[in-house]
């Protein structure tokens, strides 16, 4: 410890170090923490800080992730690592660029991403996505906070349009090199089979690495938003709207809408409605657009799943709302703090 | 408001004797370390008294005494009766040695102790222009945010015009003073004597009290008290800070909105602590002069955490020297960790505006992976740590906890905010723009700097002062906040902008 504390002091002080300062200084405010203190009123701040919140949101993955290993073996392992030291790269240059410090957020960016790709996906596409993705879906916006989309998402976006090939027709069963093209939502998109829903809780299906064990995802997204770091309107919402929206087509037109239950559990909905809609920078900030962001995910992602060409809908109906994100907030901000007097030019 | 005072009054009949208010925002407090104990020690008399002119609410007046004058506990120091304010006494027997700008250096003759102060007969029957005599005599009534009304001009209205006398019994910050304290054994006697001296002095006002919903036994003996005394009004008040505010009380009490920049004296209601009420009976039963106060001392800065009785115009230095603790650099900061100011001068005399004095201990030194620990005793907001769980004592010192970032829009600033705007909003529309009728719309002026904000975010943002800035950037431009709204505009929408629809 003292040992870390007096290379990292020789470090910061050096000339030789000097571009790549905020790496070292990231480093040494992840090891020590900071040596500020309060200033003015208030004189006690709260513990959290955001390597805090960022790594409970780390923690909460843990039960998919040591999943995604378990099923899918070393394989996962790889490319966990590949997303983090590629994406971490991005990160890092852009911070030595811009001479700001390197910030948190990628922490959860470098494991989400991963999670929500095929097992059979080559490495190299990981690198492309995870770059364009920490690119063009946050450092170009600013970093962490300033992003519109969520940057795991952008990522997996880009690769979904850029390489279908790979992307939607290998698919692997959990514990088997068997390559196959059906994940739930396609078999019952094209024989209209459903799933048995054990298979799906456990994890018995093929899927993204991530997304499979749905009861580790559920307890994950629970503790989330026990501890605060999620927020529970919006997986109400959006399970709530898929649920309901399925429930009815469902019965209206059984021939392009799935049942509820079978909704709920197949594809990556609950992973998506767990942990990227509730991302708290791209979604919306205020309680009503929270609601109303929740349920036009899930007004987009049935819809996407009944009647569009694409068997999955969670990642495009997530990324169109966090297109319309700020819009909501700035119409319930507007709503909830009306001008005082109307009616006359000039007021406010 | 008057629909809902019948309501209450209804519900008097039935037999509600209670009513519970529950807030809903805020932020509740609970188990920090270094709260305080149950005992009130008296301080020793220093060498050397200095009472400031400018003790609570009023004007610094005229001073009456002269260098080397002799003058007895009780005796008025100064006042003036044309202008606003509550005359000065003396706290001590002794001569005054010094005559400064602000203040007056009393030596006190430790010979001459006090007089043995008790009931003087018929106090219970004194008129009530009588009580409010003492009551401005003894100088109380420069206590409270705006002074209480007597007849000689002690605050900006006169008493017939206190609607509302609001005594709040609240434990919502991190560190109080214990209310129950001051409640119990023989003193809780002289408080239900204190609230009908009140009511006695001021037949107009309705008495409200406002107790923290966990005492039990205290909202037992209260409403005992009230099977006997109907015209005070009791309530049972989720201890969530800033719950003693008058913002944050009279909405919830009388049910109606708080005119944002006016005091709530203007309305006729002011609000006031027990000690007050206490005092008041020591003042119109005893006919003991304002002389001392029971302050908490409280922080883990301090070795031992009793109450203390201090002489007003002892100096803090003389108060904290005996309870700080040896070798540990502390912050000592009045009445509120969140919203009190720094004590940086400790030869500045004890007024009445103190209640308790707190010690931090600062903590610049740096904790190795501090955000990976579990967190035992640390508190959050959040509940990402085990205390939130457990019943430990937690830890508090002035360290930062995390650097500075952008916002992420968590939302835990708009989930505690007290008076319901979104601060992180206000905060990035301050650093936009310079003046804008926008902050204006976000209720800007409904800020009353309670800190919460800055306190549970995750990003250190300084959101409080942001606001702050924003505030005064608007008033520079001419905006004032009791109408909420730029010059520039006609004042057709004045009432809708004080609230009042």
């Amino acid at each position: 410890m003292r040992f870390l504390r007096v290379l990292f002091d020789k470090m910061l002080q050096s000339k030789f170090f000097y571009p790549i300062k905020p790496v070292i200084k990231a480093a040494d405010d992840f090891f020590f923490g900071t040596p500020l203190v309060t200033q003015k009123a208030p004189h006690i701040l709260d513990n959290l800080d955001i390597k805090r919140y960022m790594s409970t949101v780390i923690l909460a993955l843990l039960p998919a992730t040591a999943a995604a290993v378990y099923f899918f073996g070393l394989r996962a392992v790889e490319i966990i690592i590949v997303s983090y030291v590629a994406g971490g790269l991005v990160e890092v240059i852009f911070a030595v660029v811009r001479k700001k410090p390197v910030e948190e957020g990628f922490l959860v960016t470098g494991l989400i991403f991963p999670l929500v790709l095929p097992p059979t996906v080559p490495l190299w596409v990981v690198v492309v996505g995870i770059v364009f993705g920490v690119f063009f879906g946050k450092e170009v916006f600013g970093g962490t906070g300033r992003n519109i989309f969520n940057p795991a998402l952008v990522g997996r976006l880009f690769i979904t349009i850029a390489f279908p090939q790979i992307m939607s027709t290998a698919w692997l069963l959990p514990f088997s090199d068997a390559v196959t093209a059906a994940t739930p939502l396609v078999m019952y998109k094209s024989t209209h089979t459903i799933t048995p829903l054990l298979d799906l809780l456990f994890g018995n299906a093929a899927g993204s690495m991530g997304e499979t064990f749905r009861l580790g995802i559920i307890a994950g997204g629970l503790f989330l938003m026990i501890s605060k770091v999620s927020n529970f309107r919006i997986v109400v919402a959006y399970l709530g709207t898929v649920a309901l929206l399925s429930y009815l087509g469902n019965m209206f037109l059984p021939a392009s809408v799935a049942p509820p239950l079978f909704q709920l559990l197949a594809g990556g909905l609950l992973f998506g409605s767990m942990f990227m809609a509730t991302d708290p920078v791209s979604s919306c900030y205020t309680k009503g657009g929270k609601y109303i962001f929740g349920i036009g995910c899930g007004f987009f992602t049935v819809l996407i799943r009944s009647f569009s060409g694409y068997v999955e809908g969670v990642m495009f109906s997530i990324v169109f709302m966090n297109a319309f994100a700020p819009i909501i907030d700035q119409i319930v901000v507007r709503m909830k703090f009306r001008p005082v007097a109307r009616g006359t030019r000039g007021r406010l | 408001m008057t629909t809902k005072i019948q309501c209450f009054r209804l519900c008097l009949y039935i037999g509600v004797t209670m009513k519970p208010i529950n807030l809903r925002s805020g932020y509740l407090f609970s188990h920090f370390s270094g709260k305080t104990d149950s005992r009130i020690i008296p301080i020793t008399i220093p060498d050397k008294l200095t009472i400031p002119l400018s003790r609570g609410y009023g004007k610094e007046t005229p001073v009456r005494v002269k260098v080397g004058q002799k003058v007895k506990i009780g005796q008025a120091l100064s006042g003036d009766e044309a202008v606003i304010s509550t005359p000065v006494v003396s706290t001590v027997n002794g001569t005054v040695t010094e005559v400064q700008k602000h203040a007056l250096v009393i030596e006190p003759d430790k010979k001459a102790g006090d007089p043995v102060w008790a009931e003087r007969p018929g106090w219970e029957k004194s008129a009530e222009k009588e009580i409010r005599k003492l009551l401005y005599e003894s100088g109380i009534t420069a206590l409270g945010k705006e002074g209480i009304p007597s007849d000689h001009k002690s605050a900006p209205i006169e008493p017939a015009g206190l609607k509302h006398i609001i005594i709040s019994c609240i434990e919502d910050d991190i560190y109080n003073i214990t209310w129950s304290l001051l409640l119990d054994n023989e003193r809780a006697a002289q408080v239900l004597k204190g609230f009908a001296l009140l009511h006695a002095a001021y037949p107009n006002a309705v008495l409200h009290f406002a107790v923290d919903k966990r005492h039990a036994a205290l909202l037992k003996q209260a409403e005992r008290f009230r099977r006997d005394h109907p015209w005070l009004e009791l309530y049972a008040v989720t201890p969530r800070f800033p719950a003693h505010t008058p913002e944050i009380l009279i909405p919830a009490l009388l049910g109606m909105d708080m005119p944002w920049g006016y005091s709530p004296i203007h309305s006729g209601i002011i609000v006031i602590d027990i000690q007050t009420v206490l005092h008041c009976y020591e003042a119109a039963a005893l006919g003991k002069p304002l002389g001392e106060r029971i302050i908490a001392l409280s922080g883990p800065g301090f070795s031992e955490n009793p109450h203390v009785r201090v002489r007003i115009g002892t100096p803090v230095s003389h108060v904290v020297a005996d309870y700080l603790k040896q070798g540990v650099k502390s912050r000592l900061v009045l009445n509120s960790p969140l919203m009190g100011e720094a004590l940086t001068d400790l030869s500045r005399p004890v007024d009445l505006t103190f209640s308790q004095i707190i010690a931090v201990p600062e903590k610049p030194e740096r904790e190795f992976l501090a955000f990976m620990r579990p967190g035992v005793r640390r508190d959050s907001y959040s509940n990402t740590f085990l205390a939130n769980f457990m019943a430990a004592a937690k830890k508090t010192d002035t360290n930062l906890h995390g650097e500075q970032r952008p916002c992420i829009y968590c939302g835990y600033c708009e989930e505690v905010c007290p008076v319901g705007i979104i601060p992180h909003l206000i905060y990035h529309n301050v650093l936009k723009i310079n003046v804008a009728e926008f902050l204006l719309q976000l209720k800007i002026f409904k800020c009353m700097h309670c800190n919460l904000c800055n306190y549970v975010c995750p990003v250190k943002l300084p959101l409080s002062q942001g606001i702050l800035k924003g505030q005064q950037k608007l008033i520079e431009a001419g905006c004032d906040p009791t109408i909420g709204m730029i010059p520039y505009y006609d004042l057709d929408g004045l009432t809708e902008y004080r609230g009042r629809k």
